[in-house]
């Protein structure tokens, strides 16, 4: 019995992490779409995720088949409750990434709108959150899980630096106002992928720990213990 | 052991007596007769044991050291110690034992030392590898992985050993392979492309290891990055080879037809039409000037005759073939360094001379009218060096370390409006390496930029 759990779990933790590498290839390329104005790149993020879509079906099958099946208890239940929660947030990510491949497409049509110049630090830390906050849901390393929770303060500081760039360029020139938008919100869904690799971080405490922080906010950090 | 000894051979002793003792109570009827041979059975049996504990205790003195020795140093073997020996003083039994053992003690420590040198030589040449290779169980454990294949897969962890292969990389492509490879017979080989969340292109081959069932799989990797981004410069200078022809082209073609149409009737514009042809033929000839130039420096082809070459003689020659085109500017051409000390270098006159020419073209077509280009020399570390440096509207940081590029423009409507073929710093570079020298350009937006050329001196 707790063999064939062990073999399930297994085979979960790999389904997970396939997701995992398709979410993170998407967001990359969509990311480059956006920066080198590659609309190849937009649209192979757009066409890539029906798949993602399936593989969250899929995981969330299998989670609920373990849960009916062995009945889960401790560590185990948790480890499927994680996984139930990270799968959604991978989902959403890949969305994300497919809305910022869409605005790319956009914004690579003229008049074509400068690429605010904190954007490539942005997307730096933004991919190094997801990174790590899957690494720490592999290896069950807290203390980057509460890394990646610190670098989200920053990444919702350059959101702000990098529209108020925008706006600054949508008031010199009317003209760029639709692409201005259009940057806008790549910005900001940029910004939501961060808080979703943030909640990744928040899942793998929970994992670890049994302690949900989760919206226990001081001043932005959640204090995990 | 001896009071083993002593108690299994009192015991038969004792068994004796009693057998002789029932045997007397038997067959001697006389009560005087029995009484005297009991008490001498009696005193026999005290006598036998006597004589079987001093036996005992002789044997036990000559063997349990010798075996106490054995059980120490098989015990330190098998603790991991190599090459222990015993003293065979033992005659015997246990001589003999003691002798093998030394035999055998011998010949593990030679094997060992035999299977841990493979091992040590197997690692380093694995390490020495310029590809990675990362060595697989059924259940995509890893068992093995070289420092490349941490590099080129970038593990998030140093020890890979033991994790399943899908918890340290997760690039989606490569577990497909992988999954493919371990069930089917045949080694697979793919192309990992670098967009899908690395900065890597890799070529992948994974191997089932023989067995039934597979006992798992080898990778191998190498990094194609280079290769792929050669395949993309040279795309890339095909199309804009085929683009830069392209528009001098169009112009001509055009101003031909409307020369044919009948413009050519009119005297007033006819004139306009074939200077238009004229300067579109002339920047075609630049062009493939430029390419050939660039062909034949890149070949190798290109004769250098190498020279003792005074820095000042050729910037002084250059700079006046520029005077006149920068006063037509109203730009200020001057020379910042002192005629002392003099920076010879060894290096081809005629070559030198066009990297300056290059250098001072562009400074010239990038600064605004009224503006000032510097150029000064000097000498350092056994290389002399001399500088052009404009004041004008300089190079972005992104695009520095482009611009030696074939073709690469900043700004591609303005450069190709200045009349630049694209090639010129292409040259410059392709130059300065074939004199075994270097070219560096550092600028600041808005405040100008400086190309500093290095060539070996000729005194070194």
């Amino acid at each position: 019995m707790a063999k064939h759990l062990q073999r399930d779990l297994d085979s979960l933790q790999r389904d997970m992490l396939a997701l995992a590498g398709l979410v993170e290839a998407a967001v990359h390329k969509a990311i480059l779409a956006l920066q080198e104005r590659d609309i190849n790149h937009a649209r192979e993020v757009i066409d890539g995720d029906g798949q993602i879509d399936n593989e969250e079906n899929h995981i969330d099958e299998e989670c609920l088949k373990i849960l009916a099946l062995h009945q889960p208890v401790a560590v185990d239940l948790r480890l499927i409750a994680a996984a139930m929660l990270i799968n959604v947030d991978l989902e959403r990510i890949g969305d994300l990434a497919e809305e910022i491949a869409e605005r790319a497409i956009h914004l690579a049509q003229p008049p074509l709108l400068p690429i605010p110049r904190k954007l490539q630090n942005m997307t730096d830390l933004t991919t190094m959150m997801l990174r790590q906050s899957l690494d720490a849901y592999v290896n069950l390393n807290k203390a980057q899980a509460q890394t990646v929770m610190r670098m989200d303060d920053e990444v919702d500081r350059y959101n702000e630096e990098i529209i108020e760039e925008i706006v600054e360029e949508m008031k010199s020139s009317p003209t760029l106002i639709e692409a201005g938008l259009s940057m806008f919100s790549a910005v900001r869904h940029l910004e939501r992928i961060a808080d979703h690799a943030t909640n990744i971080a928040e899942d793998v405490i929970y994992l670890i720990d049994g302690e949900i922080v989760r919206h226990r906010d001081n001043g932005g950090k959640a204090d995990a213990h | 052991m001896f009071w083993r000894l002593t108690f299994r051979f009192s015991f038969a002793a004792l068994a004796v007596v009693i057998l002789c003792g029932l045997a007397v109570g038997q067959y001697v009827d006389n009560p005087d007769v029995r009484g005297r041979l009991i008490s001498w059975l009696l005193l026999a049996a005290v006598a036998g044991v006597l004589l079987v504990a001093v036996l005992s205790a002789g044997v036990t003195q000559r063997m349990a050291p010798a075996l106490r020795d054995l059980t120490a140093a098989a015990d330190r073997i098998a603790a991991g110690e190599s090459g222990k020996r015993v003293f065979p003083d033992g005659v015997g039994v246990v001589g003999a034992l003691g002798r093998s053992f030394n035999l055998m003690s011998e010949q593990l420590t030679t094997r060992i030392a035999a299977l841990e040198e493979d091992r040590q030589q197997l690692r380093a040449i694995l390490s020495g590898m310029v590809e990675g290779v990362v060595a697989l169980d059924a259940d995509q454990r890893i068992l093995f992985a070289n420092d490349r294949a941490a590099e080129l897969l970038e593990f998030p962890t140093r020890s890979p050993v033991g994790r399943r292969l899908w918890e340290v990389v997760r690039r989606r492509a490569l577990l497909d392979v992988v999954q493919h490879a371990l069930k089917s017979p045949e080694p697979c080989r793919e192309e990992l492309r670098a967009s899908d969340g690395s900065s890597r292109s890799l070529t992948l081959h994974v191997a089932r290891l023989p067995g039934s069932p597979p006992r798992g799989a080898v990778m191998v990797l190498h990094d194609t990055s280079e290769l792929r981004r050669l395949e993309r410069l040279r795309q890339e200078f095909v199309a804009n080879v085929s683009h830069e022809l392209k528009t001098p082209l169009t112009g001509i073609k055009l101003c031909t037809e409307t020369l044919l149409a009948g413009a050519v009737e009119d005297p007033e514009h006819r004139i306009r039409f074939l200077e238009q042809i004229a300067a579109q033929g002339e920047r075609l000839h630049m062009l493939i000037l430029d390419l050939l130039s660039l062909a034949r420096v890149e070949s190798g082809e290109e004769h250098f005759e190498f020279e003792a070459v005074s820095v000042p003689s050729v910037v002084h020659a250059c700079l006046e073939r520029h005077r006149a085109k920068a006063e037509a500017h109203r730009q200020t051409l001057d020379l910042v360094s002192e005629p002392e000390p003099a920076p010879i270098v060894w290096a081809d006159q005629e070559a030198v001379g066009q990297i300056l020419d290059n250098l001072l073209d562009n400074a010239l077509k990038y600064t605004p009218e009224g503006g000032h280009i510097r150029v000064g020399w000097g000498e350092e570390n056994g290389h002399g060096w001399f500088q052009v440096a404009d004041d004008g509207i300089g190079i972005p940081d992104a695009d520095l370390p482009r611009i030696f590029e074939r073709f690469y423009r900043v700004d591609k409507a303005r450069s190709r409006q200045m009349g630049g073929t694209g090639l010129g710093l292409a040259i410059v570079k392709h130059l300065t390496q074939a004199m075994k020298g270097n070219v560096h350009a550092a600028s600041v937006v808005g405040h100008g930029a400086t190309f500093t050329v290095r060539l070996p001196c000729a005194a070194a």
